[in-house]
């Protein structure tokens, strides 16, 4: 570029710049009814048909984009949306566990209240047994709480669940009652009618009566009958679910649906008084 | 005769566009600013004489039918102009990459001068100062320039014969 150019496009910036910097002085000193105002005003109406037209023209464009920008102001939303519902499940889910816990306290309460004959401790369900081969589950207290081997323990609602097998100074070993080495002395509380429970294994029990004649019916409470003396009489175990024809030892299989919920124990009670007075009955084959 | 015409169908079809079509074309509230991005095409094939000139008549336009200061958009689009025109002869680019990165400085230095404007005058109708508008502002401006770019050479390169980002 030749110098005389360059000097004349600076004089022309130099102008353009006066120029512009007049009218925003000129704008800016007077007065909404000025005159340079007024001009923006004009023109500005004169230019909005023009508008107006193009908008009707170009509206199909405007929603694709508007459909464009709002696909990712949604995408944001859902993100967001998913987000908090996670949170809300998590605390729906968490109040759910208090008040399941609430409720499983309360029935323990309830159930200690009503046998104040016998003492109690309660125990946290700790570890279940890591093979597939016995029913047991490890609960938070050992000897050292005054938990002794036999002692019966129950649910927060006082069903018969099983027996400690195994102390530890801090833990305990508990064997459920569907667990094929368990027996306790039971009877039909309907009729009074005496007899062993023992585990099936499978979340299975099945109850042998002594009279092999004495009648039985499905729904027939079952509860403990205090033989063999690891047991206070009275307690819960199961409703009889199912009475099958007499079997080739001549005993009737006679299966019982345990009360307590043993897949899903958090919370047990473990009847430290009356102490166990033996050890448990025998499991016969 | 030829070069006035290009001159004054790209001032007043920028225009067109930019009071008519930019704000429909506006994402998250940011419209682009074609009346900028045709004076730093045109002026970086004209020069700086001509491009301040596109940019004052671009801004003066452009002010005339606004509810800002008149005069800002003139003062910042000669300025523009004028340095977009100073890259002539200095720029060599076969593609519209070069031009697309100086449309996105000019236009982010446009901007900020009307902000000072504005702040040195004391508008009290002034916006208040969000950088992420300018960026996403200049980018959309950057992005117009694919398609503008090569209609701005169309028309100036009939009387040039020296072509530039070439």
């Amino acid at each position: 570029m030749r110098d005389s150019e360059r000097r004349r496009d600076r004089r022309f910036l130099v102008i353009l710049l006066i120029v512009s910097l007049l009218m925003v002085t000129v704008y800016s000193r007077e007065g909404d009814k000025g005159l340079i105002h007024r001009l923006q005003r004009f023109s500005m109406d004169a230019v909005s048909p023009l508008q107006r037209g193009v908008v009707k023209l170009v509206r199909p464009l405007r929603e694709g984009l508007d459909r464009l920008t709002g696909l990712a102001g949604a995408s944001r939303e859902r993100d967001r949306l998913k987000e908090e519902n996670e949170r809300l499940r998590d605390q729906l889910l968490e109040m759910e566990r208090l008040r399941r816990r609430n409720e499983e306290l309360q029935s323990m309460v309830e159930y200690v209240e009503s046998h104040r004959e016998w003492e109690f401790l309660a125990a946290d369900v700790i570890g279940s047994n890591a093979d597939n081969w016995k029913d047991t589950r490890q609960i938070g207290v050992g000897y050292a709480d005054g938990v002794e081997r036999f002692m019966a323990v129950l649910d927060e609602r006082g069903n018969l669940v099983g027996r400690v097998t195994e102390c530890t100074a801090h833990t305990s070993l508990v064997l459920l009652i569907t667990d094929k080495q368990c027996s306790f002395g039971a009877k039909l509380e309907r009729n009074g009618e005496a007899g062993l429970i023992k585990g099936e294994g499978e979340g299975v029990i099945r109850l042998e009566l002594i009279n092999q004649d004495a009648e039985v019916n499905r729904d027939d409470l079952v509860v403990t009958s205090g033989m063999g003396g690891t047991c206070p009489p009275g307690i819960t175990i199961g409703t009889v679910r199912e009475i099958s024809e007499l079997r080739t030892d001549l005993s009737r299989g006679i299966i019982v649906s345990p009360l307590a919920a043993l897949s899903r124990l958090e919370r047990v009670l473990v009847i430290v008084s009356p102490r166990p007075a033996g050890a448990p009955l025998p499991v016969g084959e | 005769m030829h070069r006035r015409l290009a001159f004054l169908a790209m001032l007043v079809a920028s225009f067109l566009v930019q009071t008519t079509l930019a704000p429909e074309l506006s994402i998250a509230g940011v419209k682009p600013d074609f009346i900028l991005v045709v004076t730093v095409c045109f002026a970086v094939f004209e020069g700086p004489g001509r491009g301040a000139a596109f940019g004052f008549w671009g801004g003066f336009l452009e002010d005339m039918v606004s509810n800002a200061v008149m005069g800002v958009s003139s003062l910042t689009k000669v300025v523009v102009g004028y340095l977009a025109g100073e890259l002539k002869n200095r720029m060599v680019s076969s593609t519209v990459l070069l031009p697309v990165l100086v449309v996105f400085l000019f236009s982010v230095l446009n901007e900020l001068l009307k902000f000072l404007v504005w702040v040195a005058i004391g508008w009290d109708g002034r916006p208040a100062f969000r950088f992420s508008v300018i960026a996403g502002m200049a980018l959309y401006d950057a992005l117009i320039t694919v398609v503008v770019y090569p209609l701005v050479r169309r028309l100036v390169e009939h009387e040039e014969e020296v072509t530039l980002f070439k």
